[in-house]
C-alpha cells in the first residue's frame, strides 16, 4: 500500500462547538491507483487531503505513506517527507505570481537540491505542452496554462503520490477536461497514484476507484 | 446619502486592519507637523503678548547712532501730550575687567546703559533685593553701581559688593540679576549682560564716533493713544522727523517678531523635515488604499451591475477617505497633547519664557486640512484610474486586476506636486527655499520611483533571468528574495522610497552638522583668535607699538567709516516697512539689510576670505577723476537690487560720497577676519573720521586671555571678541538646534518603517499562501525566514546606501549654495546609520512575519 489511514479520527472547534470531521476512518490505496474522493462541501474532502499530503495532523490514528508513518514526524521531517513522496496540485493553483512558469516548476526540485533540475524542467514543460510559455509570469497565463504549471510542478519531482484537490474547479468545462486529461495521462505514464478530490462524478468515474465521503467515513462506490 | 454613509462605515468597520495601520499611518506622519505648528504657535502668541514687556514700552526709536539734537527736539515736541513717561538705554559691547583677580580677568560684556524709568514695562528682578523700582534704579545712578547677569557673575566669580571696572570707571557689584522681563532667548549672546545708570555714561568714555552701540528711546502712551491706528499713526510721523533709515521705531509686535525670528528660522527647516514625514505616509496611505481598493474590486463591480452610479461609487469612497483622514489627524492631536506637555518645562527654561505647550485649535484646524487634502491628492487618482476599468474586468478580482500605470495618468498627480509645493513655501517661508525644497524631494522621489523600475528590470534581465536555477547566485533564500525584489516593483520602489528619504534626511543633517563643526573649528584656517574693535585713530599706533613689545602676532588694521546711504541707483534711499501681507523670509532679510546703519571701509588688497564673482578690482589708489570704486559683497548686493556700474551715494557726517559698483565679493564669514559689506577703494575715506578693527593671529587659549588683561589694562575702550569662545557658543547653538532637527529626522525614519511595516503585513496577506505552498513543498520554517530576511534586507541596504549617496551629493550640493563650499564626510556616522537601518530590518520583519510561520499549511486548501 503506498498509503493507508487507520482508524483516522479529526475534529475542528468552532467557539464552543467541536465538530467532527473524520470519526474512526480507515482507508487504503495501493501503488499507481487513482482513486476520486467524493463527497458534498463541508463533508470533509480538504481535510482528508490535508492528513494524507502530511499538511495537517490527525487527533488520533496512523497515517502510513510509502511504509512510513508520519503522524509522529516533526515539521522539518515532514517538509522533508513531502518534498521527496508527495506533490500536490490545488484548485487555485497557488503560483508564485513573482516567478516564471519555469521557476515555479523548479521551485520543488531546488528545495531537494535536485542536481539535474534543469532536464526535469524542460522534460515537465514539454509535457504540459508550456515550453513556449516557460518564461511568462503568472499573471501572463491563462487559467488553464496556469493549472498546467501547477500540475508540472507537482510531477516534476516524481512523487509517489499526487493530491489534487479539485484541479479543474476553477477553469471552465472545455479547459478543465483538457487539464484533466493531461493529469491522467501523465500520472498514468509516471505510474504515479493520484488521490483526486472532487465532486464532479463524470471526473470521478475515471479514477480506478472511487470513495465517497459520508457521515465522517469513506465508502467505497 | 444615508446609504453611502451606511456603507462607507459597514466597510470601514469590516477592515480593522486596513483601518488600523492607514490611521496610525497617517497620524504619525502628521505629528511632527502638528508638534511643531502647536510650538510655534504657542511661542508666537507667548511673545505678542509679551511684546510690549520684551520692548519695555509701547512705542521705541532705536539706532546705531544717537538721534540728533535736533531730532530729539522735534520728537519730544511731538510726543509731548502723548505719552505718560519716557525712558532711554544705550546697549554696547564692550570689555568689562573684574578687580578681584590679578589674571583672566577681562572679557566681552554686554553693557546697558539705563534711565531710572528703565523698563516702563516689565521688571528686573534681583537676588537679594527682589523686584526693582524706581528709587533703586535712581540709586544705581548714585552709587557707581552695577547689576550683573548671573552668567557675568559666574564668569567672573563676582560677588555683591566686588568691584568691576568698565571702560574708565570703576564699579561696584550691588546685585544680581534673577529674572529680566525685557531680554529673551535670541540664539547666540555674544557676551553676559550688566546694568549701570545713565549717569555714568560720559564716565566710561567709551561711546565717542564709531563706537559700536544701540541707542534706544522708549515711550509709554497715555490710553486715548494706545491702539493700534493711533501708534501706527505715531510711528509714521516719527519716522517722518527722522528719515535715516537706519533709525527704527519699534512698537512690540516688531519686538516679538524681532525675539521670534531665530525660533522661527529653526522652525521653517523643522517644518520642511516633518514635511517629508507627511509626504511619507501619504505614500503609506497610497499604497495601503491601493490594496484596500484592489481587495474591494470585485465588491465595486457588483455595485456598478446593481445599478449604482459611479459618481456614487466615488461618494461612497471620499467618504470612507474623509473618514479615514478624520480618524488619522483626530489621533495625531490626541498624542500631541499628551507629548507637548511633557516638553513644556524644558522649553520653558531654555527659551527663558513661559511657555504653555497645547495643541490651538490653529494648529487642529490646519492639521485637520493638511492630513485630509494629502489622503485626497494622493489617494483619489488611484481611485479615479480603478474605476475607468469596465465592470467585468472588477469581476475578475484582485488577483488579474494589473496596475497599468501610463504616463498621462501620472499627470493625476498634479495637485499633490501643487501641494507639496504649497505647503513647503507655506512652511519655509521661502519660495526659494520651498521650491529647492520640492524639487529635491520631487526630483529624489521621481529619480527612486522611475529609475529604481527599470533598474530592476535591467537587474532581472541581466543577473537573475540569465542564470535557470533558483538558487543562484547565494542559495535559495537568497535567489527566490532577490526574485521578489526585482519582480515586485512597486513594493521595492515604495520601500525604498521610505528607507531611502528618511536615511538621506538624517545623514544629510548629520553630514552638515560635522561639516560646519569642522568649519568652524578648522585646525589649519587663519581664523583669528581674537578679535579687536573700537579702536580709535588715535590709539591705532600705540596699540601696534604695545602688542608688538608683547609678541601678539596681528594682522592689518581694518579702518571702519560710519556711514549712510542715501541714494542708490542716483534715487533718494529710503526706508521699507514691514507689510501685513505674507512675507518670505528673504522679503524680511531684504527689508532689514535695507534699513541697517552700515560701515564702511577701504583696502587695497583682498584679505584671504575674499574672492571677486563679478567685476574687477579696485585700479589702485582714487585719482580724482571719474566715481570711486565701491566692491559690494554679493549677497548684500542681491539684496539692494544692485549691480555692476550702480552707483551709491554715502553720507559721512554731512559730506556726501558718490561712488560706483565695480565688482562683487564673495566672503568667507566663517574666517572671522574683518569683513565689511561695501569697501571703497583707497584714497577716498582716509581723512573721514574712523575707527579700527584688528584681528589677532592664532594663540593659546591661556595666551588669548592674558593678551585681553594686557589690552584692556592699557586700553579700556577696545573692544575684544573671543572667537574660540565664540565659535564654541555657535557650535553649541547649532548642536542644539541639530538636536530638534534630529528628532524630527528620526520621526520621518519611524514613519518611513511605519510604511514598510505597512507594506509587510499586506505582503505577508499576498504572500502567505506563497509561505504555505514553500512549507508544502518542504521548504523548512527558517528557509522561509531568510526569504523574507533576505528580500527585506537587501531593499533597506541598497535603499540606506541610496539614502546616504543622495544625502551626500545634496549635502555637497547645499554646501556650496549656502556654505561656500565646506564639505567633511562623516564615514564612522554614516556606517552607524547604515548599521541601525540594518537591525531596525531585521527587527521589523522578525515581528511581522512571525506569527505567519504557525499558519497551519492546510489553509492552501481553503
Amino acid at each position: 500500500m503506498i498509503l493507508e489511514f487507520k482508524n483516522i479520527t479529526k475534529g475542528f472547534k468552532q467557539g464552543n462547538k467541536s465538530l467532527s470531521v473524520l470519526d474512526d476512518m480507515n482507508f487504503s490505496v495501493e501503488k499507481s491507483k487513482s482513486v476520486a474522493i467524493l463527497g458534498k462541501s463541508g463533508s470533509g474532502k480538504s481535510t482528508f487531503l490535508a492528513l494524507g499530503s502530511g499538511l495537517d495532523k490527525p487527533d488520533s490514528g496512523d497515517i502510513i505513506v510509502h511504509n512510513e508513518s508520519i503522524i509522529n514526524k516533526s515539521e522539518n521531517e515532514l517538509a522533508k517527507f513531502r518534498a521527496n513522496h508527495i506533490g500536490i496540485i490545488f484548485q487555485q493553483f497557488h503560483l508564485m505570481q513573482n516567478l516564471t512558469a519555469y521557476e515555479n516548476i523548479i521551485l520543488p526540485l531546488e528545495i531537494i537540491n535536485e542536481s539535474d533540475a534543469h532536464n526535469k524542467v524542460m522534460d515537465a514543460l514539454e509535457k504540459v505542452g508550456l515550453k513556449e510559455r516557460m518564461s511568462h509570469f503568472p499573471h501572463q497565463l491563462s487559467g488553464g496554462e496556469k493549472q498546467r504549471v501547477a500540475i508540472a510542478r507537482a510531477l516534476v519531482t516524481e512523487p509517489n503520490i499526487i493530491f489534487a484537490d479539485e484541479p479543474s474547479g476553477n477553469l471552465d468545462t472545455e479547459t478543465g477536461t483538457m487539464v484533466m486529461d493531461l493529469l491522467f495521462k501523465l500520472v498514468k505514464d509516471l505510474g504515479t497514484t493520484l488521490l483526486l478530490v472532487t465532486h464532479d462524478l463524470d471526473l470521478a468515474k475515471r479514477c480506478d476507484e472511487i470513495f465517497n465521503l459520508h457521515n465522517h467515513k469513506l465508502e467505497k462506490q | 446619502m444615508n446609504l453611502i454613509l451606511k456603507l462607507a462605515i459597514r466597510d470601514l468597520r469590516n477592515s480593522k486592519r486596513f483601518v488600523l495601520l492607514f490611521v496610525a499611518n497617517l497620524s504619525l506622519g502628521i505629528l511632527g507637523f502638528l508638534l511643531l505648528h502647536s510650538f510655534k504657535i504657542n511661542v508666537n502668541s507667548t511673545l505678542e503678548s509679551r511684546s510690549r514687556i520684551l520692548l519695555a514700552s509701547d512705542i521705541s526709536v532705536s539706532g546705531r547712532r544717537d538721534l540728533t539734537k535736533d531730532e530729539k527736539s522735534k520728537i519730544k515736541l511731538y510726543l509731548k501730550d502723548k505719552i505718560i513717561d519716557s525712558s532711554q538705554v544705550v546697549e554696547l559691547y564692550s570689555m568689562g575687567q573684574s578687580l578681584k583677580s590679578k589674571e583672566n580677568r577681562s572679557r566681552l560684556s554686554q553693557i546697558k546703559i539705563i534711565s531710572s524709568n528703565f523698563p516702563l514695562f516689565g521688571y528686573i528682578k534681583l537676588k537679594e533685593k527682589g523686584l526693582t523700582n524706581f528709587p533703586m534704579k535712581k540709586k544705581l545712578g548714585e552709587s557707581s553701581s552695577i547689576w550683573i547677569s548671573k552668567e557675568l557673575a559666574h564668569q567672573f566669580r563676582l560677588e555683591p559688593s566686588d568691584k568691576f571696572k568698565i571702560g574708565e570707571k570703576v564699579f561696584t557689584v550691588n546685585d544680581i540679576i534673577e529674572e529680566d522681563t525685557t531680554s529673551s532667548w535670541r540664539g547666540i549672546g555674544l557676551a553676559p549682560k550688566l546694568y549701570l545708570h545713565m549717569n555714568y555714561k560720559e564716565d566710561l568714555k567709551l561711546l565717542s564716533y564709531g563706537s559700536v552701540a544701540n541707542y534706544t528711546y522708549q515711550y509709554s502712551l497715555i490710553e486715548k493713544y494706545n491702539n493700534p491706528k493711533s501708534i501706527e499713526d505715531i510711528k509714521s510721523t516719527i519716522l517722518n522727523i527722522v528719515k535715516d533709515p537706519a533709525i527704527k521705531v519699534l512698537l512690540p509686535k516688531n519686538s516679538s517678531e524681532q525675539v521670534g525670528r531665530v525660533l522661527n528660522y529653526l522652525a521653517d527647516y523643522l517644518g520642511l523635515v516633518a514635511l517629508v514625514s507627511v509626504f511619507l505616509s501619504g505614500i503609506g496611505a497610497a499604497f495601503l488604499f491601493q490594496n484596500f481598493v484592489f481587495k474591494k474590486v470585485d465588491e465595486i463591480g457588483v455595485l456598478k451591475s446593481l445599478g449604482f452610479e459611479l459618481k456614487k461609487i466615488y461618494a461612497l469612497f471620499l467618504t470612507k477617505l474623509l473618514f479615514l483622514g478624520f480618524l488619522g489627524v483626530s489621533f495625531a492631536i490626541v498624542v500631541a497633547s499628551l507629548l507637548l506637555p511633557l516638553a513644556e518645562s524644558y522649553l520653558t527654561s531654555f527659551l527663558k519664557m513661559p511657555l504653555s505647550l497645547r495643541v490651538g485649535i490653529e494648529s487642529v484646524l490646519v492639521s485637520y486640512f493638511i492630513g485630509i487634502v494629502i489622503v485626497l491628492v494622493i489617494c483619489f487618482p488611484i481611485l479615479i484610474k480603478l474605476l475607468k476599468k469596465s465592470t467585468n474586468d472588477m469581476f475578475a478580482g484582485e488577483r488579474n486586476l494589473s496596475w497599468d500605470f501610463t504616463k498621462k495618468d501620472y499627470l493625476m498627480f498634479l495637485p499633490l506636486l501643487a501641494s507639496i509645493e504649497f505647503l513647503s513655501i507655506w512652511q519655509s517661508h521661502s519660495i526659494k527655499v520651498g521650491t529647492a525644497f520640492t524639487v529635491c524631494l520631487v526630483v529624489t522621489s521621481l529619480l527612486i520611483g522611475f529609475v529604481i523600475p527599470k533598474m530592476l528590470t535591467s537587474f532581472d534581465k541581466i543577473l537573475i533571468s540569465k542564470s535557470l536555477r533558483l538558487s543562484y547566485p547565494f542559495g535559495l533564500s537568497f535567489g527566490l528574495g532577490v526574485r521578489t525584489l526585482f519582480r515586485n516593483k512597486i513594493v521595492t520602489t515604495i520601500t525604498f522610497l521610505a528607507v531611502s528619504l528618511g536615511v538621506m534626511l538624517l545623514s544629510l543633517i548629520g553630514q552638515l552638522e560635522v561639516s560646519i563643526n569642522s568649519e568652524l573649528l578648522g585646525t589649519n584656517s587663519e581664523k583669528p583668535s581674537l578679535f579687536m574693535f573700537d579702536i580709535q585713530a588715535e590709539q591705532k599706533d600705540d596699540l601696534q607699538t604695545f602688542l608688538k613689545e608683547k609678541s601678539v602676532p596681528m594682522m592689518d588694521l581694518t579702518p571702519m567709516v560710519r556711514a549712510r546711504i542715501i541714494k542708490l541707483k542716483g534715487k533718494k534711499y529710503t526706508r521699507s516697512e514691514k507689510t501685513e501681507k505674507f512675507q518670505t523670509r528673504e522679503d524680511e532679510a531684504k527689508i532689514r539689510f535695507r534699513n541697517r546703519g552700515i560701515n564702511l571701509t577701504y583696502a587695497t588688497a583682498l584679505n584671504s576670505s575674499q574672492t571677486i564673482v563679478e567685476g574687477e578690482d579696485f585700479k589702485g589708489v582714487y585719482n580724482g577723476t571719474g566715481l570711486p570704486e565701491v566692491s559690494v559683497e554679493y549677497r548684500y548686493a542681491d539684496r539692494m537690487g544692485l549691480k555692476i556700474g550702480d552707483t551709491l551715494t554715502f553720507e559721512i557726517l554731512g559730506v556726501e560720497i558718490q561712488g560706483r559698483v565695480t565688482s562683487l565679493r564673495k566672503i568667507k564669514w566663517t574666517s572671522f577676519l574683518p569683513n565689511f559689506f561695501i569697501t571703497v577703494q583707497p584714497g577716498v575715506l582716509d581723512d573721514a573720521p574712523q575707527s579700527y578693527l584688528l584681528a589677532i593671529k592664532k594663540l593659546p587659549f591661556k595666551e588669548q586671555l592674558r593678551t585681553q588683561d594686557l589690552v584692556v589694562e592699557k586700553f579700556s575702550n577696545i573692544s575684544i571678541i573671543n572667537v574660540t569662545e565664540l565659535v564654541e557658543k555657535i557650535m553649541n547653538m547649532f548642536s542644539t538646534m541639530s538636536i530638534a532637527i534630529k528628532m524630527m529626522a528620526i520621526l520621518c525614519i519611524i514613519v518611513g518603517f511605519f510604511v514598510i511595516y505597512a507594506i509587510i503585513q499586506n505582503q505577508l496577506r499576498k504572500k502567505q499562501y506563497d509561505i504555505l505552498l514553500m512549507k508544502s513543498f518542504g521548504m523548512k520554517s527558517s528557509k522561509v525566514f531568510y526569504l523574507f530576511l533576505n528580500e527585506f534586507l537587501m531593499m533597506s541596504t541598497l535603499a540606506t546606501i541610496v539614502g546616504s549617496v543622495f544625502s551626500l551629493i545634496l549635502g555637497n550640493l547645499l554646501s556650496v549654495i549656502f556654505f561656500e563650499g565646506i564639505w567633511q564626510i562623516d564615514w564612522e556616522y554614516l556606517i552607524i546609520i547604515m548599521g541601525t537601518m540594518t537591525v531596525l530590518t531585521v527587527s521589523i520583519v522578525f515581528v511581522s512575519t512571525f506569527r505567519i510561520y504557525n499558519k497551519p499549511i492546510r489553509e492552501l486548501l481553503e
